[in-house]
């Protein structure tokens, strides 16, 4: 058995900042991620078509992607910079995506021993396991998908990338059910309980590839199943998943999110998984998180919120083509860097508390999502997931009811204002989530049966049951 | 129960096992963890052995030796054999043979001098002879040397491996103080040495130290580092987690409080972290000291000349494939031996530069030089099969001290490790004289731990390890003012007086290499050479 | 507003000024090569290392008019002094400043020939890798050094027999010879050729370098000096050539190669 995180290693959520992690890390070229200092972490798509060709798609990512960064950050005088190449799915063809990542490197390198400046590469691996085939070795005769996830995972540790990543799925069969009937029960089996052992499955693997070839282990998010909820919840009048539910759902994917450290993960986490301040609240470990500076790519509602503690600054992704003021890449880096910036200056100043409040009141009430993320309560929902560390099952519901339950009295306060439909679905998730059996074993065989047609794709074979 | 011995002298060390002749068993095993000799590598101890005579050098030798032997713990009378092995300058002062030939390198110095190579071809004579405890009439065998420098321990470390083996393309280093190293190419075999020096042993390294308890062995890589220090049994055990670019503690492990040196392998470690990290830049360490656990530390200066030792031997491989007109993509099969080739972590010393980088098998085989000699016991008849290969070896020896390609590529090492030449230049370099890249090392090689020890077998009376095995050497110095001023500056406590007499023990004593106690005299009056060995001892 | 306490450094780098800071051998090439289009061209040969141009170069100014002795000094080591520039900032290496000096060597050996009584030059220093030491690296690199700063090296090569070095003083008259030792067998080899100098008369300077010999050893017996590396010996040799004696160097030696 993995680790398990019982124990807060922020005594108080005041504690926590930007800039600063309980456990800071080096790696790279001269990177230093959580030890006073804020890093902008750049992340691209290459253009449409580019991918038909090993030639054109390295050439891309390389000789055009990052080099534009490179040079934008020296015009720009940013001393920090990652750069994060997430992988279109063609990549997960080794002769594909060993050229980019061995590429990318030297160009790091050659920047790095000229300029000074310090550089590191993340790759994020695509996890195109599908439940319906199988998500373990061996188990998917079709396509063998997890063959080639491992495939990927040895591509990226042996051609010298810095930090190795990825947005895994398991529990995906759920949450995809979940989030489209907004049935939180359904969340809570698929991605704080299935999900958390798919994660125990793959990233202690991930580890031990990344430890033999001396690669930094980075973190997981739940981005195909809470940042889903977040998008379809995101609209002024979508009424299709409410709010509410989305951040519910946040909180209990920080309780499977945190399986990655638990397995050797030492960040910084993946900046999508927003659920990432819960994790850096339990475990310390640096986090990298995006929000305001990523628009490019979502649009959510805390914005500004999300720099209160992240030790890295992420535009989360923007498609490679020109803009007035350089590629997009470049704009992008642009505000990402001088954000970046500001937080140091308000570091060197002595100010980051206040810069933190700034960030965090300017979306404490813009939504629910918002509301449970803000690092006081984030704190808190962490801290039921600790004391219920040793139970994935148990931890996942103490962290959605917390967080339900944060809702409920912010509304109560009137600190958060909610829409009818919103609290009719909260008080409806509290309910539910309090009447869910109180060990692991009776969850199972509930859930197993309620969802037996409803979810035809899951196999409990996939998780070792 | 007859009884053969089987001795290996190493420049730090004598081990020896007792055979049982019926079956070819070990027996029992001894060992020191020191050469008597005062010094601390091969160059010391010829150098005492020019100024202080040959004659002394082999008896305080053979005093050892022959404690060696007490100590295997079975009855001398029933010795009937005796086999030896070991480098030429090692079993030359055990001969009691001249080695003012290897003292000196250089035709020059040889024709000035008058100095005549001595035969170094294998022998069967009288253990008597040379001073042994063993009965009259007990033979000894010397297995033959190469070429001159080239001894028999470069020969074992050939015959022990599969190195000789079939066809295919090998190599096979001894990761001593003189790196000899051999290839062999469908069975045409090239051979050099390029006398890495100490540092791999740990030497010439400022908290260096042999393996022994509290030494960190090596750097075990958690996303940060771990310290892996020996406890009293000598297994490596965690220590701390270090943060090296900040030099910060992470996690205090079990060995927290233990580490009071570092070994070779350990020093590889922190080389190979220093790479990885980028913390090595134009010959410097970024990070200014490399903070270890408990104090320890690396500086720059121990980088650089370990960078030294490594960029000689990637230089020898490499002068040697050149030679032999291969590609480092050929050469995917590399032995180790030595106790460094074994206990080093053989993925790091690939990483560093001191296995081809390309390589994708790598065995580490242990103490070949002992094993030679204790098959020489078991079948004395191997001697003359071992004189076959040594002669037919000899044809394709590289001089590297004379060899262009070899100073060629050595400057490259220099600039690389010292000044912090890119490998882009290194090469383009090498390109413009003809040479071939130097290509990054790829993948993971498999590594095959064919030993557990350097000594894998040490019998059903086991192993008894000694350090008393010194001779003192002393004397009265006039004008001498019992300032201590000599005594303080010993660097390892070697020295002391007795009454008005001075007193060095000589396995401690560092020699030449050293000479401090004399040179910080304030009266002048310190005279190494006035030293004479105690004649209680001899 | 508190502004005192705040490190710029770690919110933003000034990479444009320090580049302005940092050479490249054109922008280097482009301050001190000479301007004469001949003596450029010759510079640019050595600066660029350019092996095989700088004969039918040099041959190509000789015949064109260019006085050779101003093509030595003006043209192939003004081009060594861009290089030992270009090194002192990191941006050659040692192997490229070998290669350059071969380059100039093979230049000086052909313009040389066409002066009337030899070229003069800083003074004349015999260098070598002592009797019984095969390791002449470091002697190499040293002698490279000192062919740079302008003086003329005797270099006897490796192994060589302390009485040839004794016979070669004699009829050279060198101002300084220079011993390298790389092992502790063959260090003393140094204080034998001082002795015999000493005995026979001759007062120079003996420099002991290479990694066996240490400060304490060199400076152990009358004439020693030492010179730990390379790039030390040209300003000890010019403090040589300004008269002071092995006494005075041992007395000032710290202050000569600070730095270096
Ligand atoms: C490279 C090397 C070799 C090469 C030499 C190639 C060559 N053409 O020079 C080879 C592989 C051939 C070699 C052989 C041997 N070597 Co070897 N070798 C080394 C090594 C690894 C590096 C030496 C070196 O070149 N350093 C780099 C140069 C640039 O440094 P340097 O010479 O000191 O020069 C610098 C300064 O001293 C100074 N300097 C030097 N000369 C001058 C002159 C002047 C005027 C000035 C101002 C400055 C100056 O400037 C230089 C740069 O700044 C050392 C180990 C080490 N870590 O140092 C062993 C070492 C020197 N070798 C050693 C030995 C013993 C040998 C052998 C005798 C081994 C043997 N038993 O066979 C053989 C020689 C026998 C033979 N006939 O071949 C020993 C000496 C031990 C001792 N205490 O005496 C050493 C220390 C290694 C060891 N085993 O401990 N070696
Ligand atoms: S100071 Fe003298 S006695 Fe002590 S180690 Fe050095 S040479 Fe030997
Ligand atoms: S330093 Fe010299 S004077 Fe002082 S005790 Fe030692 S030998 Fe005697």
């Amino acid at each position: 058995m993995a680790k398990r995180f019982t124990k807060m290693a922020y005594s108080s959520p005041e504690e926590m900042v930007f800039g600063h992690s309980k456990a800071p890390i080096s790696y790279g070229f001269g990177m230093k991620v959580g030890a006073g200092r804020v890093i902008p972490e750049l992340n691209y798509a290459p253009r449409p078509g580019t991918e038909k060709s090993v030639d054109r798609l390295r050439k891309e990512y390389v000789d055009y992607i990052s080099k534009d960064a490179l040079d934008r950050a020296l015009t720009l005088g940013f001393p920090d910079l990652q750069l994060e190449t997430e992988w279109v799915s063609q990549m997960a063809a080794p002769e594909m995506s060993a050229p980019i990542v061995s590429g990318q490197r030297d160009l790091v390198e050659k920047y790095h021993d000229k300029y000074g400046i310090n550089l590191a590469v993340r790759h994020t691996i695509p996890d195109q396991r599908e439940a319906g085939q199988g998500l373990r070795l061996g188990l998917d005769k079709e396509s063998a998908y997890p063959e080639r996830f491992m495939t990927c995972v040895d591509t990226v540790c042996e051609n010298g990338a810095d930090v190795l990543s990825v947005e895994s799925v398991g529990g995906k069969e759920f949450a995809d059910y979940a989030v489209t009937h907004g049935d939180i029960t359904a969340f809570l089996f698929g991605v704080g309980y299935l999900g958390s052992m798919d994660m125990e499955y793959i990233w202690k693997q991930m580890v031990s590839v990344a430890k033999k070839h001396k690669v930094i282990p980075g973190g997981d998010t739940n981005c195909s199943g809470a940042n889903v909820a977040m998008f379809m919840a995101g609209g002024m009048m979508d009424n299709d998943v409410q709010k509410t539910f989305s951040a519910v759902a946040r909180c209990i994917s920080a309780a499977r999110t945190l399986v990655a450290p638990e397995c050797g993960a030492t960040g910084p986490d993946k900046d999508c998984g927003y659920e990432g301040v819960i994790v850096k609240a339990i475990t310390g470990l640096p986090a990298a998180q995006e929000g305001k500076n990523c628009q490019c790519a979502h649009a959510d509602l805390q914005g500004n919120l999300m720099a209160q503690v992240t030790d890295m600054w992420s535009n989360e992704s923007v498609e490679y083509h020109p803009e007035f003021g350089g590629s997009s890449i470049q704009c992008w880096l642009g505000t990402l860097g001088y954000e970046v910036s500001l937080m140091n200056t308000a570091i060197q100043m002595g100010q980051e508390r206040t810069l933190r409040d700034l960030y965090m009141n300017s979306d404490r009430t813009r939504g629910p999502e918002g509301y449970v993320l803000a690092y006081d309560n984030a704190w808190k929902i962490g801290k039921v997931i600790a004391e219920y560390g040793d139970d994935y099952y148990l931890r996942a519901k103490a962290a959605g009811l917390t967080g339900a339950n944060i809702i409920m009295e912010g509304y109560d306060k009137k600190e958060l204002i909610l829409t009818s439909k919103q609290l009719l679905v909260l008080k409806k998730m509290i309910k539910e989530l309090e009447a869910l059996p109180d060990n692991e074993d009776s969850f199972y065989e509930y859930c197993a049966k309620k969802y037996k047609d409803e979810v035809p794709d899951f196999n409990p074979k996939n998780y070792g049951l | 129960m007859e009884y053969g011995i089987s001795i290996d002298i190493g420049t730090s060390g004598i081990s020896s096992h007792a055979v049982d002749l019926s079956d070819g068993r070990i027996i029992s095993t001894a060992m020191t963890s020191r050469n008597p000799l005062p010094g601390a590598n091969v160059m010391d101890h010829l150098t005492f052995c020019i100024r202080y005579g040959e004659d002394l050098a082999h008896r305080i030798m053979m005093s050892a030796v022959n404690r060696v032997l007490e100590n295997l713990r079975v009855d001398l009378k029933d010795v009937r054999r005796v086999a030896i092995c070991g480098n030429p300058i090692q079993l030359s002062i055990f001969q009691g043979m001249g080695v003012d030939d290897l003292a000196f390198a250089g035709e020059t110095a040889h024709r000035v001098r008058g100095i005549k190579i001595r035969n170094r071809d294998s022998a069967e004579i009288p253990a008597t002879d040379v001073g042994l405890n063993v009965p009259d009439g007990t033979p000894l065998f010397v297995p033959p040397a190469i070429k001159h420098e080239i001894g028999a321990d470069a020969l074992a470390m050939m015959y022990k491996s599969n190195f000789l083996e079939g066809k295919g393309i090998r190599m096979v280093t001894d990761y001593g103080t003189n790196a000899e190293m051999a290839l062999n190419i469908d069975g045409e075999i090239y051979t050099g040495s390029a006398a890495a020096g100490p540092a791999m042993e740990g030497q010439s390294v400022e908290r260096g130290m042999l393996a022994s308890p509290g030494a960190i062995s090596d750097l075990e890589y958690e996303f940060q580092w771990r310290c892996m220090v020996l406890d009293d049994e000598m297994i490596p055990r965690p220590g701390d987690k270090i943060d090296l670019a900040t030099g910060s503690l992470i996690e205090e492990g079990d060995m927290h409080g233990k580490a009071v040196g570092i070994t070779g392998t350990g020093v590889v470690a922190a080389v190979a972290a220093a790479i990885h990290g980028n913390m090595w830049k134009k010959g410097r360490l970024t990070i200014g000291d490399m903070r270890l656990q408990d104090g320890v530390k690396i500086t720059s200066n121990d980088i650089s000349e370990t960078c030294k030792a490594i960029g000689a031997i990637r230089a020898g491989h490499f002068t040697l494939i050149e030679h032999a007109g291969i590609g480092f993509d050929d050469m995917k099969e590399m032995i180790m031996s030595g106790a460094s080739g074994t206990y080093v972590d053989a993925a790091k010393a690939r990483e560093v530069g001191m296995v081809p980088p390309l390589s994708r098998n790598i065995y580490q085989i242990g103490n070949t030089s002992l094993a030679m000699a204790t098959d020489i016991i078991r079948r004395p008849e191997l001697l003359d099969e071992l004189q076959g290969i040594a002669d037919s070896i000899r044809s394709n020896h590289v001089m590297f001290a004379t060899d262009k390609v070899f100073e060629e590529i050595y400057i490259q090492e220099l600039a690389y490790w010292e000044e912090g030449m890119t490998l882009e230049t290194y090469n383009r370099n090498l390109s413009t004289a003809g040479i071939q890249a130097l290509p990054r090392p790829k993948g993971m090689p498999n590594v095959h731990r064919i030993v557990v020890r350097d000594i894998p077998v040490f019998g059903d009376l086991g192993m008894h390890m000694f350090e008393d095995i010194g001779t003192e050497l002393t004397a009265e110095f006039e004008g001498c003012t019992l300032c201590h001023t000599c005594v303080d500056e010993c660097p390892e406590d070697a020295l002391q007086f007795r009454g008005r007499t001075a007193v060095v023990r000589t396995k401690d004593c560092l020699g030449t290499a050293c000479g401090r106690c004399q040179l910080k005299c304030p009266e002048k009056v310190f005279k190494y050479e006035e030293l004479r060995v105690s004649d209680t001892d001899l | 507003m508190s502004k005192t306490k705040i490190d710029y450094g770690a919110i933003l780098r000034r990479y444009d000024a320090e580049l302005e800071n940092v050479s490249t051998p054109e922008a280097i090439a482009a301050k001190m090569l000479p301007s004469d289009p001949h003596l450029k061209e010759v510079a640019s040969t050595v600066l660029y290392m350019k092996i095989r141009e700088v004969g039918p170069v040099v041959m190509k100014a000789l015949k064109e008019g260019v006085e050779p002795l101003i093509l030595i000094n003006k043209g192939l080591v003004a081009g060594m002094e861009i290089v030992s520039n270009l090194y002192a900032q990191h941006v050659y290496y040692l192997p490229e400043i070998m290669m350059a000096a071969k380059t100039m060597e093979i230049g000086i050996s052909i313009a040389e020939k066409q002066i009337p009584g030899g070229r003069t030059t800083k003074g004349k220093v015999i260098m070598h890798a002592v009797e019984g030491d095969p390791h002449d690296i470091g002697k190499n690199i040293a002698a490279v050094m000192m062919r740079s700063s302008g003086f003329t090296v005797l270099d006897l090569g490796k192994d060589v027999a302390v009485d040839t070095v004794i016979a070669t003083v004699k009829e050279e008259k060198p101002f300084m010879v220079s011993g390298t030792a790389l092992m502790t067998t063959t260090m003393t080899a140094c204080a034998a050729i001082a002795e015999k100098l000493k005995a026979a008369g001759i007062n120079i300077p003996v420099m002991a370098a290479g990694g066996a010999v240490h400060r304490d050893f060199a400076e152990s017996f009358d004439l020693g000096i030492y010179s730990e590396k390379a790039p030390q010996t040209p300003p000890i040799a010019d403090k040589i050539l300004a008269g002071y004696d092995w006494k005075k160097i041992r007395e000032n030696w710290d202050d000569i190669v600070e730095g270096i």
